[in-house]
């Protein structure tokens, strides 16, 4: 009965996808009939090449960007905020993100304004993703040492602060070219992977999601905290490295790809804890990822201002929509958020 | 069946307890427990009957001594191997997660599950039975964070029994429950003996310690003391218990009661044994020594059942004074 409302939930979020990804693909500066665009996505030939351009070489690569950033973040959310059972965890708790900000800050700010053509780019997605990556290496250090799973969180919420401190104070000495091409990079971009950079996302990201999958027997049971996740016969060390290594890997290159992307990785849990009513991993993961990928392309959407020819920084988007959620998961004060 | 052989299930040698300064709570304590037994542990608070019991689950590392389960150290278990072997239920498990009955109860089967920790048929046969063996079957879909104290409780007595393990050990299973949750509680876990499973748990609730423990595990002043519950009374380790808190056990009410220093006597005297019986209880509450009325110089309260209406009548001296209840009878007495 309750499997039943399950597969027929996840299958209207199936849908709902579907539709949302082809009005993604449809929207955009250039207006291109819709008969192309189903031609295209049909492998159809026969259709204007600039069109074809559009779509094939900007279009989908943007859209599958989307689809897995929604899911990266939003999967890394949910495991953050299982393992720190703290509805207000997500995938940017553990100073991930301030580290692959710092990342990309050293080769924008760093370099001054020369950060510009393919070379620099690829630099800027190799440091920041080092950046990410020395925080992911330190932070298992500190798991292994220190037991109380609360330190962890504080102390990766201090390291990330710190983190953020030395970025300002290199924003404060960077000039004003550099300072511009940081503060557009930290305002998040779907649009900046294509190609084999976008084959590159894909293959960092599946093994990250493939981690995620491994823990969610340990995730649940340490939804009644690590001492009965212990006494159920988990390892709860050996989950703990399963869960961080995977919010690393799916949040660090997210961010390094794309930029820091906001509050999709708090807020998508919540509103599908809501909808499905589901706190079991097993159900809740699969579902987190479509929803994650959902509300990610319906934010893309929104960015694009239908209509017009502008198209504002996703990042502002995903607050702007995710917002409204934690202040709601706040004030309602549900025990059962988490 | 009766076993002739009885093994040994846990035992406990030369055990000290606390915490890395200071005093140790549990000094050098030793005890064994036989399968399908049901052991109590009391003590005061503070005395580290969590300590004792989080110690046998292995959440806590012993200053010194051995905790020995099925004849093996606990420290030369693997997770999986001991969460088969010994399951527990400490205060708060359960009250945050927003999980219906059968899924909490369903966590109970992760020693035995895969790495997606899927259910096989044979686990959800094993989850039903242990909600229908602790009268929670109807509450199968219920979230747990809405059930009631004891119903928790029982739900996560049904964890412990879907985790299938021959010992179960459980920190205040009863506390904040009402006396009908209380017994019930205790008689779910007393009906384990027939499956030959063995229960420990702590407790302050007497009453349940003499109707249903085959041992009581007493810690007084950093020592453990072991023994049925009959022959610890009988040896006098329950009037030491709380003897510097001013209380003391009364043996006939199997119940601790407040000593009082100068006990004024008064007799008491009057037909109606359940009259009598209250008004006594009523006197003793409130400081007095009872004693038959034949004996003079005291004052007297006589019980009278007329029409099955109470009547007490005071009689000090020359002055007699009736009264119409019995709180009238005692705030009388209490102001003069």
């Amino acid at each position: 009965m309750r499997n039943r409302k399950y597969t027929i939930q996840l299958s209207s979020l199936l849908l709902l996808l579907l539709v949302l990804i082809i009005l993604d693909i449809s929207l955009g500066t250039v207006r291109i009939p819709f008969r192309d665009i189903l031609g295209t996505l049909a492998g159809k030939p026969g259709i204007d090449s600039q069109h074809h351009l559009i779509i094939s070489g900007f279009r989908i690569p943007r859209v599958l960007t989307g689809l897995l950033a929604g899911a990266a973040l939003s999967v890394s959310g949910l495991q953050m905020q299982t393992i720190f059972r703290n509805p207000l965890a997500g995938p940017y708790v553990l100073g991930i993100s301030s580290g692959a900000s710092l990342g990309a800050a050293i080769i924008l700010l760093g370099t001054g304004a020369m950060a510009t053509g393919i070379l620099a780019r690829w630099g800027i997605v190799a440091a920041a993703w080092l950046g990410a990556a020395a925080v992911m290496f330190i932070l298992l250090l500190v798991t292994i040492r220190i037991r109380s799973i609360m330190t962890i969180l504080i102390l990766g919420i201090m390291f990330s602060s710190g983190l953020s401190a030395i970025i300002s104070i290199m924003q404060y000495f960077g000039n004003a070219a550099a300072l511009k091409s940081f503060v557009i990079w930290s305002l998040g971009s779907l649009g900046d992977v294509s190609g084999s950079s976008l084959t590159i996302l894909l293959i960092t990201i599946l093994p990250g999601l493939m981690l995620a999958v491994l823990s969610v027997k340990g995730l649940n049971a340490m939804s009644l905290g690590e001492e009965n996740a212990g006494l159920l016969g988990i390892n709860v060390r050996a989950t703990r490295i399963l869960v961080f290594a995977s919010t690393s890997i799916l949040a660090g290159s997210i961010t390094a790809f794309c930029g820091p992307i906001g509050f999709i990785g708090i807020a998508v849990p919540h509103i599908t804890r809501f909808l499905t009513g589901r706190s079991d991993m097993r159900y809740l993961l699969p579902a987190t990822i479509i929803m994650g990928m959902v509300i990610m392309v319906a934010s893309d959407i929104i960015s694009q201002v239908p209509g017009s020819d502008r198209i504002l920084p996703i990042n502002a988007i995903t607050s702007l929509i995710g917002i409204p959620v934690v202040i709601w998961v706040v004030i309602s004060k549900r025990k059962s958020m988490i | 069946m009766a076993r002739i052989i009885q093994h040994k299930k846990i035992s406990i040698e030369n055990l000290w307890l606390g915490y890395e300064q200071g005093v140790p709570l549990l000094e050098s304590a030793s005890a064994e427990v036989n399968e399908g037994e049901m052991i109590a542990l009391v003590g005061r608070n503070g005395t580290g009957k969590s300590t004792l019991l989080r110690t046998l689950a292995r959440l806590q590392t012993p200053m010194q001594g051995r905790v020995i389960l099925n004849g093996t150290p606990v420290e030369a278990l693997s997770n999986r191997e001991l969460a088969r072997l010994l399951s527990f239920a400490g205060p708060g498990t359960g009250t945050m997660e927003d999980l219906t009955v059968f899924e909490l109860v369903s966590l109970g089967r992760h020693p035995y599950t895969n790495w997606w920790g899927a259910l096989r048929d044979a686990d959800r046969e094993k989850i039903n039975e242990s909600l229908s063996f602790t009268g929670m079957l109807d509450f199968r879909d219920a979230r747990v964070n809405r059930l009631s104290d004891g119903e928790r409780q029982r739900v996560l007595i049904a964890m412990a029994l879907a985790q299938d393990t021959d010992l179960l050990i459980l920190d205040e299973p009863t506390a904040f429950l009402d006396i009908p949750n209380r017994i019930d509680v205790v008689e779910v876990l007393h009906r384990l003996r027939s499956q030959n499973r063995t229960v420990i748990f702590s407790t302050h609730d007497f009453d349940n310690v003499f109707s249903y423990a085959d041992q009581v595990w007493i810690i007084d002043e950093r020592r453990l003391i072991t023994g049925s519950p009959e022959e610890l009374g009988l040896e006098g380790a329950f009037d030491a218990l709380f003897s510097d808190a001013g209380v003391r056990f009364d043996r006939h009410g199997l119940r601790f009661v407040r000593e009082t220093d100068h006990r004024e006597q008064i007799g008491l005297a009057g037909e109606d044994r359940d009259g009598r019986f209250w008004t006594a209880r009523a006197l003793e509450r409130t400081g007095y020594r009872v004693e038959d009325a034949e004996e003079g110089g005291k004052p007297v309260v006589e019980v009278r059942k007329v029409k099955g209406v109470y009547r007490w009548i005071l009689t000090l001296g020359s002055t007699t004074k009736e009264f119409t209840t019995l709180y009238e009878l005692i705030s009388h007495l209490t102001r003069s």
